[in-house]
């Protein structure tokens, strides 16, 4: 073994999660390494080609707004974008951008390889060293990792985003074998054990994906085009849609039909689903297409999706037909299908189990509760996903700088961004399958918008350094222009072409026939503003009763979340708690009573019990002093 | 070994969609089971294994289920006794069936607390829980009491939870085509059906709340104050009123004399007499202290009584009144308050009517004076007029509706407060037509969770869980 001078922050691993960590980390000015299996597999989308969504194109968004990089990496390398749920309230407008998954790898990689104070390393770490101190055995704190080569680096903090590599086994069908995604190398050299050695509670989780097949054995013509939008919005705050206006590439749309079906369940007998041979816990919101049929039985087809996984290749990704079963019966139904009917497939769907985390294990820094210094992000801490990932790698990366700076966390909570709801989902309500973040999973879905997200984080984003002070001006310029264009439609009145007033614009907006645009003839002195000014102002008033109400939960939700609770409360001696409260609050140890009422299992009753008690516990201790 | 009783119930929360589970726990617990499933022998099956079973009434051989058995052998389980699990199809009625036959079958019901006890005892649990166990032992008898004092609860808590799975179920539709737009197939609720349904979910909060009133009356029962000058009869009623009820709970055991009331039930309608003390004491002083002291149970009551002794032969004595001052002081002090006169002792009168008729017509004289609900005539002492004045009760305060089709009511001011809320919200989305319908969530999901108060559930996992388990998503 030899030692290599090291690093502050180490980063095991570099997918999504792990990208963003070891970015974070290096901007701010620490030295970091990013271990990865493969260097060929960065950023790598071993799933769907494609970028945000419902709910993960808020996260990328926010993301954004906070410094990261996955929404400038995807606004390079998108071949086709569409903002969804444009019929339904602001709050749910969806940005969804369909990669180029080679580029969008070979970009990042060479985004990283830019970026001054970071090394990237192909090697597989196998060993987190962790140092005990003498006096507390309870005090324990990461020193250095291994690798598989036998290489020792003594790092400050590590974090790992192993994504679904750790220790790792993909099945199609009857065929197995223990790689990881997309027939890469699994990470099967000992830190699995270590892990467990070190007291970390490991389960295994699963998931899958569809096949890819070869583009030019599908009768496209026989399948619904669908195209981007005209008029693309960008992902990144800092970049315009004239920017990256390109041009686009269309999905295609068919159908499963009884045939499919009845393909599918003559071969269930061999599915490892049904046979027994898959034991981790997949996910309800992405079924194979197996579970579909089986769960689903009355229904006569399923919607299918080919996207194309980039600009110079031929390959379609099969959206909606993920599966384990052997090859030949992917073969067989998807040539079932219209458009399908001669269809040669290049890569066979397949299901991948993984070993993960149970995220109530870690703090809301993404720390591990047991050991100093030891963040975990992504797939690794029980969720699904490339946004849901990088999003928690960017917060890992953060913190584990930001507790060396001796600063505060970032300041994500329930109420500021998706990325509050999903760690806070993660860390206080747990997960037993691969977590998926969704719009209904937000409480204050209103405030937090996709294209409000850098009102929201920017400020935050500047505070722990990401955010250039340029960037910042410009942010700090457009919120003044938003609050006096709101203030000015308040107290101006809008008047019609024969000169009748018809009351204030902001009363008039309140309408639902009413626009901001279509006011325009009435509203002779309007300023001329970018869209992303005026928009926010109409929305705010547009929606002003909503939002009030909303930002009174907002402080009722803080108001709990300020209580505090010790963090050596010893819940055991606390009379009146029922026993499933006790032993769930000593187990995850909620920093807040608004964390510890948001714990299921814990009624309303058991934090009325905690209240009185901590109210108690604060008497006694003034007492004492 | 610690063996006792076999014991039975329902160990999983009744609620939307899943699986209820009962439980069946004892030396019996696999020969019970077998006499609901007909033709297996548990014992001779492997334990731990499930089995699926039709589930039959013992009595008749009706059909109750099919579900998924699970006999399990002791000492391997939770209680360390011989367990039988019963995964029954959720329902309350199903449950209630199942654990009836379960009963009638040699089961006991499980007190609250009740497995994790056993569980204790049979060392399946370590020490350090013990307290923790008999905290919740506690907990669980002083809830049983409550609960189990009112079977109208049950029936509320049946109505809220459809109330709110259907409020969950048009949030899931609704939700699902926000988080997964590029779904064609999915069914789209359309704005009408939002709004149909909210009027339809409204109005059935509405008449929850109507029955307010008279579900917290039937709960608390309903506060009497018994007045009237000393030896009036006030003694003799009150006896005669215990007498015709069917039971006495004496509240809060401990506290002083002289402000126990006595809980009674008169032909269904709970009274809560107030002062009973005050009203046996009274009658033995001669002075006329009662009158002060009748003025503090006035306050308090939701009716007073005012008894009075007739004057005989009015028509004989000229100028004797048919109400003494004190009399008329009472009256006054009613202000708004309900009050009832009761003229006593007609039994020995030769024209009750007649005496009635006098202090209606005093009342009438004085326009100052508060009107009384009624003026009836009774006699303590024979109990005649006790039935129409149970039924002047039941009439002024209950609605009567209500009390005989045995309807869902509201019990205690909670939950009348969590139905305001809900119903509060339901106005906000009828408001809100013609929004987008994510905004018209946030009040629909407010109004769940204000009827998920009233049975301990919050809304936002339960819309999760029915998207997925009713709609076909995924990659």
């Amino acid at each position: 073994m030899y030692q290599d001078q090291g690093a502050d922050i180490v980063v095991i691993g570099g997918g999504h999660a792990g990208c963003e960590a070891a970015l974070a980390a290096a901007r701010l000015g620490f030295s970091t390494i990013l271990f990865a299996i493969s260097l060929d597999s960065i950023a790598q989308m071993p799933c769907n080609p494609s970028i945000g969504g419902t709910s993960k194109g808020h996260l990328v968004r926010e993301v954004d707004a906070l410094g990261g990089e996955m929404g400038k990496n995807i606004d390079k390398t998108y071949i086709q974008s569409r903002m969804l749920n444009t019929a339904k309230g602001p709050a749910v407008h969806s940005l969804r951008a369909q990669a180029d998954k080679f580029r969008y790898k070979e970009e990042m990689k060479r985004t990283l390889e830019h970026t001054p104070n970071l090394r990237i390393r192909q090697n597989e770490i196998v060993r987190v060293d962790v140092e005990t101190d003498p006096d507390d055995p309870a005090e324990r704190r990461v020193i250095g990792v291994e690798t598989a080569t036998g290489a020792y680096y003594p790092c400050k903090r590590a974090i790992i985003c192993t994504g679904t590599y750790l220790n790792a086994r993909c099945i199609h069908g009857e065929y197995e074998t223990f790689t990881g995604p997309n027939g890469s190398q699994a990470a099967r050299g000992g830190l699995t054990e270590n892990l467990a050695s070190l007291g970390l509670p490991l389960r295994r989780f699963k998931t899958g994906t569809p096949a890819r097949v070869d583009g030019k054995t599908l009768d496209l013509n026989e399948m619904t085009v669908q195209n981007g939008d005209p008029k693309v919005v960008p992902f990144s705050f800092e970049n315009t849609s004239e920017e990256i206006a390109r041009e686009q590439i269309p999905c295609y749309l068919t159908y499963t039909n009884e045939e499919t079906h009845n393909v599918i369940r003559q071969n269930l007998h061999r599915s490892p689903l049904y046979g027994g041979v898959i034991h981790g816990v997949g996910p309800r919101y992405c079924p194979s297409i197996e579970d579909k049929v089986v769960r689903f039985a009355d229904k006569e087809r399923h919607q299918l999706f080919l996207e194309p996984e980039g600009e110079n290749t031929l390959e379609y990704y099969v959206q909606g037909m993920s599966s384990s079963l052997p090859e030949d019966v992917q073969r067989d139904m998807l040539r079932t299908i219209p458009g399908m009917r001669h269809v040669e497939i290049m890569r066979t769907g397949y299901a991948i189990e993984y070993d993960c985390i149970d995220p109530l294990y870690l703090k809301n820094t993404l720390e591990i509760k047991t050991i100093q210094g030891l963040y975990s992000a992504g797939q690794f801490n029980g969720s699904s996903g490339y946004e849901e990932a990088a999003a928690q790698g960017l917060i890992a990366g953060l913190n584990a700088v930001l507790s060396l700076q001796g600063k505060e966390p970032v300041k994500v909570d329930r109420t500021n961004s998706y990325i509050g709801v999903l760690i806070d989902d993660l860390v206080t309500k747990g997960t037993n399958e691969p977590y998926r973040m969704m719009t209904s999973r937000a409480e204050y879905r209103l405030m937090l918008r996709q294209d409000n997200a850098d009102l929201r984080l920017t400020e935050e984003g500047h505070r722990v350094g990401l955010i250039s002070e340029e960037r910042y001006r410009k942010f700090l310029e457009k919120k003044r222009m938003i609050d006096q264009e709101e203030a000015r439609l308040k107290v101006t009145r809008g008047i019609d072409e024969d000169g009748h007033s018809h009351g204030m614009l902001s009363e008039l907006l309140k309408h639902p026939e009413h626009s901001y645009l279509s006011l325009s003839a009435w509203d002779r002195e309007r300023p001329d503003l970018p869209e992303e000014v005026w928009q926010q102002a109409e929305i705010r008033i547009k929606y002003e009763g909503y939002i009030a109400r909303e930002l009174q939960q907002i402080e009722h939700f803080h108001k709990l979340e300020k209580r505090q609770i010790p963090a050596d409360l010893d819940y055991t001696i606390i009379e009146g708690l029922r026993l499933e409260a006790r032993q769930k609050l000593a187990n995850i140890r909620p920093s807040s009573v608004g964390q510890a009422s948001r714990i299921s299992g814990v009624s309303p009753a058991d934090i009325n019990v905690l209240l009185v008690y901590l109210a108690r516990l604060q008497k006694e201790g003034k007492k004492d002093e | 070994m610690y063996q006792e009783a076999t014991i039975c119930a329902l160990s999983s929360p009744v609620g939307t969609g899943g699986v209820a589970v009962i439980r069946v726990s004892g030396p019996e617990a696999f020969s019970i089971c077998e006499k609901l499933i007909k033709g297996t022998k548990l014992s001779a099956l492997s334990s731990h294994k499930a089995i699926l079973r039709k589930i039959r009434d013992p009595k008749n051989g009706e059909l109750l289920d099919e579900a998924l058995v699970l006999p399990m052998k002791g000492p391997g389980t939770f209680t360390g006794e011989d367990t039988v699990e019963i995964d029954c199809h959720g329902g309350m009625y199903l449950c209630r069936r199942i654990l009836e036959a379960l009963i009638a079958s040699g089961c006991h019901m499980a007190a609250p607390g009740e497995f994790t006890r056993r569980a204790f005892m049979n060392g399946r649990m370590d020490l350090t829980e013990a307290e923790a166990v008999m905290d919740m032992i506690d907990a669980g008898t002083r809830y049983s009491l409550k609960a189990a004092s009112s079977q109208m609860e049950g029936r509320l808590f049946k109505e809220a939870n459809a109330l709110r799975d259907g409020l969950i179920r048009m949030l899931a539709d609704i939700e699902v085509n926000i988080d997964y737009p590029e779904y064609d197939d999915l069914p789209e609720i359309t704005e009408t059906e939002i709004q149909d349904k909210t009027k339809e979910i409204l109005d059935k909060v509405e008449e929850l709340l109507e029955s307010a009133d008279t579900g917290m009356l039937l709960r608390d029962g309903l506060k009497v104050s018994l007045i009237g000058l000393p030896n009036v009869g006030k003694s003799s009623l009150l006896n005669r009123l215990l007498k015709e009820e069917r039971a006495i709970v004496t509240d809060i055991p401990g506290t002083t004399r002289d402000v126990i009331s006595e809980k009674m039930d008169l032909g269904g309608i709970p009274l809560k007499l107030l002062d009973t003390a005050g009203i046996r004491e009274t009658e033995d002083v001669v002075e006329n202290i009662g009158v002060e002291r009748s003025f503090k149970a006035i306050r308090e009551s939701d009716l007073v009584l005012l008894l009075i002794e007739p004057v005989a032969q009015l028509s004989a004595f000229p100028g004797v009144e048919p109400l003494s001052s004190d009399e008329i002081r009472l009256i006054e002090s009613e202000e708004d308050k309900p009050y009832l006169i009761l003229v006593n002792k007609i039994d020995q009168l030769a024209s009750p009517e007649e005496a009635v008729s006098h202090v209606k017509a005093v009342l009438s004289s004085r326009e100052d004076l508060p009107k009384p609900l009624a003026v009836l005539p009774i006699s303590a002492q024979t109990g005649e007029g006790i039935d129409t004045l149970e039924e002047t009760i039941k009439e002024a305060f209950f609605n009567r509706d209500l009390l005989e089709k045995d309807a869902p009511m509201v019990t205690n001011l909670r939950q009348k407060e969590a139905l305001i809320r809900a119903k509060e919200a339901l106005l906000r989305v009828c408001a809100g037509a013609g929004l987008p319908e994510d905004l018209l969530t946030i009040d629909l999901t407010e109004a769940a969770d204000a009827i998920g108060d009233l049975i301990g559930k919050s809304a936002r996992d339960d819309v999760i869980e029915n998207i997925f388990s009713r709609f076909c998503l995924g990659k």
